[in-house]
This record gives structure tokens, sequence and C-alpha cells, in this order.
């Protein structure tokens, strides 16, 4: 008689389905939408581990890809693959920017051998029965091309203050692994062991325990039982969305020093960064840094941007990695399409030779609409374009005729700003999201009908 | 003679109390009650209406025919001249009676005149009232013809409110979901407009986006067809070498 899993043991019958409720989403990861700021939001921290420890141009196959995390290593130019237990995932994954993305089983990988430089997984091996962790890891060996590295984020334990799934009562163990799926978590000393059956170099790091998301505190703590101080906790949750961006930029800021200066956290029990490999390792941080193509003003994206410009006569801003949206914006979201929300002022810099109009698509969401209209104002380096009252929902284009003037003494630097007359919180006391964004109207499709430069 | 006519007056007062106990069977106001010997009727009540008036009209009238065999038979017949006594008193008194009579004749006969004419009076009302009770019959057999055309005709109008009543409710109910119909159709002709403009957004989107990709291939086409130019130019610098 087969042993029963710890899925069956929990109650979770379909697992590929328990992880697209858990991990597919319509979050816009796609990196031409990637923020260069956002390098220091604790969110991306463990991406940015990664980021920093691939090569250029390689190839790298994530392991568990969710929604598609790792979509900003494509600003390195590397072929980026992703396999996922749920199809949904995947799909979303591939939306995100991946090439390509499969749903499989880790421990049979449809793809042949020797052919990644990098195998990643980020939170994946915590969900892996300890029974089926040496497959998946023979499979990652088998993919990896010779020299090639394997690069985890993985969750751990502390058997000293925490239960093991034996231990467990059938409700105990029900409500842990509900929480996140957790039913492979490991010392870190035996995860270590387990990479080194299978390469001979290996090395790990406790981190991400020190410093975490203002969510990621609230949720360790409220659902996983850690102990933390109950006025920082209630601190913590009162905090406004700006509050806690500003939380999470802080605590992603000393991460990446922690890494920067290569220094070594004790044990937390938590979580590891792993790095393994048949050759020799460099160093566990910042092996191949570059970070030029996170930012916007990179000769590179300048010819891009140029190209554009030339080809259609018109520049888009959405996806343009010479624009610059400042933080008025929030991150983007997938209505459909994917569009920026923003709050009651936010601008757009870009640079162009002239501009002769410029065009966008806007909504809002904005409760009782028909009641009282939304007064909207646009902006050209401090010049007021036009202003209207939206009074209708759905999406509006507008086009807006620029000034023969004003692109002359703009001197190619433009800036295009956007006001409203009030904000709404969209779901102002929601229990687990806490969003409590101030949004006006989202826009999408920025256009500028430009003149070549010469 | 005397005792003919006794026996006469006996007869008609028991045919009046018959006819008097057939109005009182018959639920009817009490006619005749205090009908006099000399046929006074001032006290009977005539009656109004409905079928059991109908019969006492009958009644009456046939009570009336009962009176004029009275009238006819007896409107010039005085009272016998009779005495009680006997013998030579009743003779003197049969005298004097009979010569008082003879006396009083001018006067009598002016009754018997009256007594006359109150019977054609009657004889002649009868037939009139006759053929007038007839008549009303005849009406009112069609006044209940009529009661009867009016209640159908007005089970029929009740009917038609009801279904008028109803159609009255149908066309609002009517009405009621033609306005439901209506506003869901401008909310599905809404709906299908933000829709519409919501795929419109979503095309410019891809072409946008489409056009970035085909100007990021032909830059990245220019770039790699200007490396193979250069790894041309050196390998023929090789050759040349």
């Amino acid at each position: 008689m087969p042993k029963e899993s710890l899925y069956e043991r929990a109650g979770i019958a379909d697992v590929a389905e328990f992880y697209r409720t858990k991990f597919a989403s319509d979050e816009v990861l796609d990196n031409r939408y990637f923020k260069a700021l956002d390098r220091f939001d604790i969110r991306f921290a463990r991406t940015m581990w990664v980021y920093d420890n691939v090569r250029a141009g390689s190839s790298v196959l994530e392991l568990g890809c969710g929604a598609g995390m790792l979509a900003m290593l494509k600003r390195k130019g590397v072929a980026l693959i992703g396999v996922d237990l749920s199809s949904a995932c995947a799909i979303a994954a591939r939306r995100n920017g991946y090439d390509a993305t499969f749903a499989a089983e880790l421990s049979r990988l449809p793809l042949p051998a020797a052919s990644f430089d990098y195998v990643v997984s980020l939170d994946v091996m915590g969900h892996v029965e300890a029974e089926a962790k040496d497959a998946v890891l023979a499979e990652v060996k088998r993919v990896l091309r010779p020299g090639g590295v394997t690069l985890h984020g993985i969750e751990c334990t502390d058997r000293t203050a925490r239960k093991g799934y034996d231990e467990m009562s059938a409700a105990e163990l029900r409500r842990f692994v509900e929480i996140d799926g957790h039913v492979g978590l490991e010392e870190e000393q035996e995860q270590a062991a387990r990479f080194r059956k299978f390469f001979s170099q290996v090395a790990w790091q406790p981190r991400y325990a020190l410093c975490l998301s203002s969510e990621e505190f609230l949720k360790q703590a409220d659902r996983y039982g850690l102990p933390f101080e109950d006025d920082f906790l209630d601190y913590l949750r009162g905090l406004s969305f700006k509050e806690r961006r500003a939380f999470d930029m802080a605590m992603g800021y000393v991460f990446g020093k922690v890494s920067d200066l290569n220094l070594r956290l004790p044990e937390s029990g938590l979580y590891v960064l792993l790095k393994a490999s048949d050759a020799p390792l460099g160093p566990f941080y910042n092996e191949h840094r570059d970070r030029r193509n996170l930012f916007s003003a990179t000769a590179e994206a300048a010819v891009s941007a140029a190209s554009t410009t030339t080809a259609a006569n018109q520049l888009c801003l959405d996806r343009n990695l010479e624009v610059e949206f400042d933080d008025g914006w929030f991150e983007p979201n997938m209505l459909p399409p994917i569009a920026r929300w923003m709050g009651q002022q936010a601008a757009v810099k870009f640079r162009a030779a002239t501009v002769s109009e410029i065009r966008l698509d806007l909504t809002t969401h904005l409760p009782d609409l028909h009641a009282l209209p939304l007064g909207v104002e646009i902006f050209l380096n401090g010049e007021r374009l036009c202003a209207f009252s939206l009074r209708r929902y759905g999406w509006l284009e507008l086009r807006v005729p620029v000034p023969a003037d004003l692109g002359g003494r703009a001197r190619g630097a433009f800036e295009l700003e956007l006001r409203t007359d009030r904000t709404w919180q969209p779901r102002p006391v929601a229990g687990e999201t806490r969003d409590d964004r101030e949004l006006s109207i989202a826009v999408c499709n920025i256009t500028v009908r430009v003149k070549s430069e010469t | 003679m005397a005792e003919t006519e006794v026996e006469d007056i006996l007869r008609q007062i028991r045919e009046r109390v018959i006819a008097q106990q057939r109005s009182a069977a018959a639920g009817t106001a009490p006619l005749a009650a205090n009908a006099s010997a000399n046929g006074d009727r001032r006290s009977a009540e005539v009656p109004t209406a409905g079928s059991s008036n109908r019969e006492t009209t009958a009644q009456t009238l046939a009570l009336i025919s009962s009176y004029l065999t009275t009238t006819e038979r007896a409107w010039d017949r005085l009272p016998p001249v009779i005495s009680n006594r006997g013998g030579f008193v009743a003779s003197v008194e049969l005298w004097c009676k009979r010569q008082m009579k003879r006396a009083t004749r001018w006067y009598a006969w002016e009754q018997v005149n009256f007594n006359a004419a109150v019977h054609q009076a009657l004889r002649d009302l009868l037939p009139v009232l006759a053929a007038q009770q007839h008549e009303l019959e005849r009406l009112r057999a069609e006044g209940g013809a009529l009661q009867t055309e009016l209640e159908r005709q007005q089970g029929e109008l009740a009917a038609l409110r009801a279904v008028a009543q109803a159609t009255q409710q149908d066309d609002f109910s009517l009405t009621q979901n033609a306005q439901v119909i209506t506003q869901l159709l401008a909310e599905l002709r809404e709906h299908d407009e933000l829709l519409r403009e919501e795929q419109r957004v979503c095309f410019k989107q891809i072409s946008l986006e489409t056009s970035e990709a085909a100007t990021l291939e032909d830059r990245s086409r220019r770039k790699t067809e200007t490396l193979l130019a250069e790894l041309q130019r050196r390998l023929d610098e090789i050759e040349k070498k």
C-alpha cells in the first residue's frame, strides 16, 4: 500500500488546483513595466539575488515559476523558461514575458538534458515532499549544462521550535499545509546535505528572515505563530499603502546591503539561499552583477526608443525603458488591458525632439461618477493642455494636440502630468490584501506623436 | 219566503268566510276582514306587487264577482214584512207594517235605484279591472323577463369588468416587463459598449506591442547583420594575411 502523501493527509486532492488558487494571478511582472526603484523592494530581493548571479545572455530554467517572479531577468537578455505544476501559473508566466513555459511535474521535466546554464527556484523546494526531492534534484542536474549553476531560495524549518510533520495531528497538519502548501520543510543543513548528494559545490546562506516585507511579518506571526513583539505587529497592521511600501523598500535596501557586504547572518530556521554546481562556485552574491539595464537611460534603450520612434512616427511610453514614471503611478495592473492606476497626481518624463500630439486611454472605477464627475487636467511641462470632466465609465480615448511652440521651448525633455480632483479607496477595509491605495484613474497606451530627431 | 231569504244570507256569509280563510292562508293582507254584510270594504288593503299579490288580486276580483251575484240578485229586494207575534196582534202589526211600507215606498225606491246603479257600476268595472289585471300581469311578466335579462347583462358586465381588470393588470405587468426589458437592454448595451471599448484598448495595446516587437526585431536584425559584416570583414582580412 503506497504511503499517503502529506497533501492527501492535509485534504488537498488536486495539488495543481491548490497552487493555482495560491499563486496564479493577474499580477503584471513583465520586465518592460519594471521600475528600477523596485530593485529595493523586499518583494524582489530574492529575484535581485538571482538577477545579480546569472550571466547576461544565458539560459535560465525556473522551477515552480508561478506568475513569473523572475520575468525581470529578461532585462539581462536571458532565455527564460518556466515550469509549474499548474497550467494557469504557466500561462501567467508566459504572459509576463517568459520565453516558454510548461505545466509539468518537477520530477519529470519535459526538457532535454544539459540545456540550461542556470536552474532556479524560489519558494519551491519547501513545497516538495522529502521523498520526492531527490528526484527533483536529479532532474535539475540532468537539465543543467556542464558547469551550470543551480540557485534556490528555500523555506526551512527549525525542529527545536516547530513540530515535525509526523508530530502534527491531522487538524494541525491541515491548518499548516493550507497556509502555503509547505509539505517539504527541512532544516538548513538538511537542505544543504541533500544538494551535496548531487553537486560537488554547495554554498548556502540563511537569508530572508531578518528582513521581511510587512505582509510577510504579519503572515509569519498570524499564520505560523512566529514570535514578534505585539506592538510591532500592531504598528505594521496600522500602516497605509504608502507606509507599507516605504517599509518594504527599507527592508529591501537592508537586504541588498547585507548581500553587498557579504555578511553572513546567523541561522534562522526560516529560509536559505543556496547555490550549487559541479563547477567551482563564484561569489555567493553579485557574481554577474550588471544592473545597467534596470535603468532607463541606457544606450541600448535609447536606441530602442529611437527605433520605435522612427518606425511609426510615434513613441509609446508604456513599456519604453527610456521613460520614467514617477511615484504618483502605482504598479501596472491587468484590468485588462495592462494599465497603471494613479493617485491624484502623476507624471511621466520622456525625451523627444518635438511633440505634436499626445494620445492615451483612460478609465476610472470611481463610484458615483454620474452624480459627481471626476475632473481631469493634463499638463505638458507645466502648461495645461486640456481639462475635462469624466462622466462615464469605460475607456476614453483622448487625443490632445500640443501647441507647436511648446516643443521648441522644451529642448527635448518633456514631463506629461495628469491631475484629478479626487481619489477613492477601492477596498478600504479589505482583510487580507489591505489595499488602501488612493486611486483616481487608470491610464494606458500613452503615445506621443513626434518628429524624428535629426 | 222568509226562510228562503235567511238561507241565502247564511250561504253568502259562509262564502265570505271561506274567501277570507283562503286569503289568510295565502299569507296576504287580510281582505274584507271588516267587511260587513252590506259589503263595506273600506279597511281592505290593496296588494302591491309580487306573485302572491297577483293571486290576491285575482281572489279579490273573484270576491267582487261573488258580491255581484249578491247585488244582482238582491238589488231590488226590500226587507220582508214579518211579525213574531200571533193572532190578532200579529195581523194588526203586519197590516201596519204593510201600510208603512207602502207609505215609504218612495224612499225605498231611491235606495233600490242606488243599489241598481252600484251593481251596474261594479258589473261594468269588473271586466275593466280584469283586463287591467291581465295587462298588469303581462307587464309583470315582461318586467320579470326584463329583470332576468338585466341580471344576465349585469352578470356579463361583471365578467367583462373582471376581464377588463385582468387585462389592465396584464397591461400593467406587460408595461412593467417592458420597462425591465428596456432597462436590461440599456444595461446590456452599456456593458457591450464597455466591452467594445475594452477590446479596442486591448487591441490597441497589442498593436503597439507588436509594433515595438517589430522595431526591436528590426534593430536586432540590423545589429546581427552588422556583426556578420564585421565578422566577414575580419575573415577576409585573415585570409588576405
